[in-house]
């Protein structure tokens, strides 16, 4: 099986879900500013890079895992996957998994000023503020995703 | 070979170059009105649909033709399936991206607007084929310029 998960910018809420699924960073407590920065592509996929599957992994089951940033584009992009697993006969199930949970103004600005414009000091500040407030119910709402499958 | 036609909501544009491509209808005259209506998936496709590849069939030299919508993030979906197939499939170059837009003028591209965002068909189908039969000649060079390449390739 294959896990893509997505985000809008694809560098901070998604990589924080593969590092989740792939047991790097606990969801019982929060996780200390250098776990995040220690994850694969935390921050590190830019503006170009958007649409791109970057492989985080492998989890315990022998899935791989991947994340990716698609803007809103992500109801094409799974219709596109959907097809091309059909003209290419690829029989590995593929599953998307939308991890834009993180809802608050602090994580938005920071991502916004860290991926578009590279302000990195303040939009760190932000995304951390942001990512601490909204974890708890963004490892619940993954949980149960991940059940329902 | 596979070649895919894109534009934003394989709708329009994309089914009338890919269905050049196949020889559904003329390269030495402008097609008439239901011609162009009669083309597998013209002004059929729903908003829910985009991103789904539709066949349209083989050229002469085998190779199978698809349209694909890309809607308006059309990098950002590219790039997700060119690492798809690097990923799953293996050779991306077997896959041949062709811009359909590229061909598309003002008439069309309000007319689509209407019939498909909107929903009213009534008006914005005839302003969409009158668009496309008003540039149709770009749409013959469009298949013509991607036929030579592939034949280089």
């Amino acid at each position: 099986m294959i896990y893509v998960y997505y985000s809008y910018w694809g560098s901070y809420a998604a990589v924080i879900a593969a590092g989740l699924h792939l047991k790097k960073i606990s969801p019982v407590r929060f996780p200390t500013e250098d776990a995040f920065y220690n994850l694969p592509f935390f921050g590190r996929i830019s503006y170009l890079d958007l649409g791109l599957l970057k492989f985080a992994g492998i989890d315990d089951k022998g899935n791989k895992v991947y994340v990716m940033g698609c803007r809103k584009a992500a109801e094409v992009i799974k219709n596109a996957f959907r097809g091309m697993q059909k003209i290419f006969q690829q029989p590995e199930q593929l599953i998307m998994i939308n991890t834009d949970l993180l809802n608050n103004l602090f994580f938005k600005l920071g991502a916004w000023l860290s991926c578009r414009w590279q302000i990195r000091k303040i939009g760190g500040l932000l995304l951390t503020w942001g990512i601490r407030k909204g974890f708890s119910q963004m490892v619940s709402v993954l949980k149960d995703s991940r059940y329902e499958r | 070979m596979k070649i895919f036609y894109h534009c934003f909501g394989s709708a329009h544009t994309s089914v009338v170059a890919a269905s050049i491509h196949v020889g559904l209808i003329p390269r030495s005259e402008t097609p008439s009105y239901d011609e162009i209506l009669a083309l597998p998936y013209f002004d059929r496709v729903n908003k829910e649909q985009i991103g789904c590849p539709f066949f349209i069939g083989r050229d002469r030299w085998g190779h199978e033709v698809y349209t694909i919508g890309m809607k308006s993030d059309k990098q950002v979906v590219l790039n997700a399936l060119n690492s798809y197939l690097k990923e799953f499939i293996g050779d991306p170059d077997d896959v041949f991206w062709v811009d359909a837009l590229a061909s598309i003028n003002f008439v069309t591209r309000i007319g689509g607007y209407i019939s498909r965002g909107l929903g009213c068909v009534c008006l914005g189908r005839p302003l969409v084929i009158w668009g496309i039969l008003k540039s149709y000649p770009s749409f013959i060079k469009l298949v013509k310029q991607v036929e030579k390449e592939i034949k280089v390739d």
